[in-house]
């Protein structure tokens, strides 16, 4: 099984996305999976909510101070406080788009790594053996997600108490279609392994 | 007189320099930060994928844009 598989450009992995992990020999990178842009993009309107609304909001707190103080620099520093606040939502949704980036799913031939970036301090990093991969769930709901093909995906693993899930993953279908795939590439290839010796 | 006007810098002529310089002082070490804890995590591990350095190069630039536009402002005055 190889990339040509993989219709969605998105879903294709970065030729330096093995800098992210330990690869074994002979382990290939089949998919990179993530959540669906649609998470990003509901926080960027979030952030130009606190764009626009303070934006209006200029002129007439400029004014105010000016009435308050008696004084002519009030649309000064309100100007000013807004560029720092500009300034401050830059910032910040980069933190948002490196939460997004960091929170990944890497599938290749032999294993799934599940990277899970809560936040910016809050790390996880599980791998499974794709072998131990018995059930395959994807969940999509909402018109959203209907519409823009995201949904949950969420793999049982033999003998695993730990949850092997993403939530918002963009293409869930092709997800599972290539875990699917792999997971029965590998085992077949066990079979002929055991069969041979 | 209002209770704002007892400051010495709210005079109603205008607000020194300094307090504007103060403010960007505090706003570029609060960005300075910011920015060390975004390289830790592009560097650690976002590990220099295209996309990651791509995203550095437009945070630099646009963090650059603003800071002048402050800066600026600042001089204009």
């Amino acid at each position: 099984m190889n990339n040509h598989h993989i219709e969605d450009t998105k879903l294709q992995p970065d030729k330096n996305i093995r800098k992210l992990i330990n690869l074994e020999e002979g382990e290939q990178v089949l998919l990179e999976a993530r959540r669906h842009m649609f998470v990003l993009y509901s926080r960027i309107t979030f952030l130009l909510m606190l764009l626009i609304v303070p934006l209006v909001f200029v002129p007439t707190t400029g004014t105010l101070i000016n009435k308050i103080t008696g004084a002519t620099y009030g649309m000064q520093i309100v100007s000013f406080l807004f560029i720092l606040w500009c300034l401050f939502l830059w910032v910040l949704f980069f933190f948002y788009w490196t939460d997004y980036y960091l929170d990944v799913w890497i599938i290749t031939n032999k294993r799934i790594f599940d990277i899970d970036q809560q936040g910016i301090f809050r790390r996880e990093v599980s791998v499974t053996n794709l072998e131990r991969v018995q059930d395959v769930t994807v969940s999509v709901n909402g018109i959203f997600a209907t519409f823009l093909k995201f949904g949950d995906i969420h793999v049982q693993t033999a003998g695993s108490q730990m949850d092997f899930s993403i939530k918002n993953a963009s293409n869930p279908m092709i997800i599972k279609e290539t875990i699917m795939r792999a997971h029965e590439n590998l085992v077949n290839l066990r079979n002929h392994q055991t069969n041979t010796i | 007189m209002s209770p704002l006007t007892m400051f010495s810098f709210a005079s109603p002529e205008t607000i020194p320099n300094k307090v504007y310089w103060a403010l960007f002082g505090i706003a570029i070490f609060a960005w300075a930060i910011a920015s060390s804890i975004l390289w830790f995590h592009w560097r650690t591990y976002g590990s220099n994928t295209k996309r990651i350095v791509r995203i550095r190069r437009v945070y630099l630039v646009g963090s650059l844009i603003i800071l002048s536009i402050a800066i600026g402002f600042i001089f204009l005055l």
